[in-house]
């Protein structure tokens, strides 16, 4: 039977969510990484040493992490194994590490001017900022409660771990680092982070 | 002029007892050396292939003051592209943010549903790209376009469209089609897997043949992956009939062929006897399932573990073929069951 255009949109209209969405989706956690550049730039010498670039990864459960990183030229989102997600996280490793959730449906604006990675990087998160550089993004996360700094030191350690193990899907233990210096066990498998 | 006077070296004789380390042209301070000198010549520390996106220009799903300025049927866009397993990405810009998310096929076939009310283009992303960061204002086109990493100066997705358009690996994509594209892998995939047959399990008597496939068959219906294209196959059976053919004729057909060549074999040994061995094979897949498999459909109960899979399997193969094994068969080793054997097979099919 031929269907018609108007005939599912009319059924998808009536299965749209509070939030005006197709699919109704859980805030999930992101891997928010200040980084360091990887080669050296002209701008550098104005921005914070270790956070010269920011980009947010998270993992997918099984043997996946989602990598969404803004270049000069074009916004990268790609599916990368464990060995490569494991390079990025020895790069976010040199600077530091939030973990955040992002917010549904968003406070973020889109007429920013420039949409840069730290811009964009508000933008996935649903943030409202009126910053324009990473540190500043950064020193806006830090301060919201929920918001929480990540040992990379013993998550790399896990993920070497893992990369050498056959089966991923076992449940793991992501090591928090508090904001008064303790470490705390917090659970970090790919459904933790849906 | 002192004799013993001459000219100075300042580069030798003037340099510091400790010589200084030389600056590695490009490496950062704190940056792992390695991963300075791994990046690749986009600067990217993992080189993956350009990836194709479907861009879906869409009509709105709910009305907006601005709607009647722009075009009917192009009033938003959205990215999205299958994963290597059941799963999709999805990048749809919204006002408020960009949700990047992984959704299920099930899911997926939502967007690609909205994507058929508008059009739908298969755009290999440019790397590094010639995007622009600076263009005011980020909305779902500019933010389609940047992802794309295409430089271009419109606001609008009808915009964006049409300058896709002009190039000339862009391609119109059918949403059927793209629904059987993805249908076909999946199931093929899990069809090869769960119906290879090394030569020695050929060989092999003809309960553990059984056994063996029946187990990989219960495996893969069960896979979380091919339960969700079974969900979709449903839900879609009324708009896209050719897809949910694609469940039955790439699935659950090779794994009968499969089975009837085998029981066809043991028949000509004289081990079975049966009207149909085609019919048989389709006899044996449905015991396999039962009912468990429908209500794993129906989310009325979890997949089954390992063990769980084992003792269905074994019960089925039993049962089986106490049905069609001839006298002479019946008297080999492997036919036989005892009567204990039985209580726990029934036991196995009734859970």
């Amino acid at each position: 039977m031929p269907w018609q255009a108007k005939d599912i949109l009319a059924d998808l209209k009536s299965s749209l969510d509070g939030n005006g969405t197709l699919v109704s989706l859980r805030a999930v956690d992101w891997l928010v990484c200040f980084v360091p550049g990887l080669k050296q730039e002209w701008w550098h010498r104005f921005v914070h040493p270790t956070h010269q670039h920011v980009f947010a990864m998270r993992p997918l459960g099984a043997r996946l992490w989602l990598v969404v990183e803004s270049w000069k030229n074009r916004l990268s989102v790609a599916s990368l194994d464990v060995l490569d997600a494991l390079k990025f996280m020895r790069w976010a490793s040199a600077g530091d590490v939030l973990r955040a959730k992002e917010h549904l449906p968003g406070r973020a604006w889109h007429t920013r001017g420039w949409s840069n990675c730290a811009v964009l990087t508000a933008l996935l998160l649903g943030r409202r900022s009126w910053t324009w550089t990473p540190h500043g993004l950064y020193r806006r996360l830090v301060n919201e409660p929920g918001v929480i700094r990540v040992d990379m030191d013993a998550l790399l350690r896990e993920m070497e771990q893992l990369s050498r193990c056959t089966e991923i899907d076992t449940v793991k233990k992501m090591r928090v680092k508090q904001t008064d210096g303790a470490t705390d066990g917090a659970p970090c498998n790919g459904e933790e982070f849906r | 002029m002192n004799p013993t006077a001459r000219d100075i070296d300042s580069k030798t004789e003037w340099s510091p007892r400790n010589p200084v380390h030389k600056k590695t042209p490009g490496a950062v301070p704190g940056v792992p050396v390695d991963l300075s000198y791994s990046v690749d010549q986009n600067g990217s520390l993992v080189t993956l292939p350009p990836a194709q996106w479907l861009i879906c220009f869409v009509p709105g799903l709910r009305k907006q003051w601005w709607h009647p300025f722009v075009n009917a049927k192009h009033k938003h866009v959205f990215a999205m592209r299958p994963l290597d397993t059941a799963n999709w990405i999805l990048i749809e810009p919204w006002w408020t943010r960009v949700m990047v998310t992984v959704l299920s096929s099930v899911d997926a076939v939502k967007f690609l549903r909205w994507g058929a009310c508008g059009d739908v283009l298969r755009v290999r992303e440019a790397v590094p790209g010639r995007g622009n960061q600076a263009r005011g204002w980020s909305n779902c086109a500019v933010l389609c376009s940047f992802i794309l990493g295409r430089a271009s100066h419109t606001w609008t997705p009808h915009g964006l469209y049409r300058q896709l358009c002009r190039e000339e690996d862009v391609k119109h994509e059918n949403v059927e089609d793209l629904i059987i594209e993805q249908f076909t892998s999946m199931a093929d995939k899990a069809s090869a897997d769960a119906l290879r047959l090394d030569p020695e399990a050929i060989a092999a008597p003809l309960e553990t043949v059984l056994t063996h496939l029946g187990r990989n068959i219960v495996f893969a219906v069960m896979d979380p992956s091919i339960l969700q294209l079974g969900r979709t196959a449903v839900i879609e059976a009324e708009r896209f009939p050719r897809a949910t053919r694609v469940y039955s004729e790439r699935l659950i057909t090779p794994a009968i062929a499969t089975l009837t060549r085998i029981l066809q074999d043991a028949s000509a040994r004289g081990d079975i006897k049966v009207q149909s061995c085609q019919r048989a094979a389709s006899e044996f897949i449905a015991m396999l399932r039962g009912n468990m498999h429908l209500e794993v459909v129906m989310e009325l109960r979890e997949p089954p573990c390992a063990a769980e899979v084992d003792a269905r399997v074994n019960a089925v193969v039993s049962g089986f073929l106490r049905g069609v094994a001839t006298k002479k068969a019946s008297g080999n080793k492997s036919f036989r069951n005892s009567a204990r054997d039985e209580s726990t097979n029934r036991n196995a099919l009734a859970g």
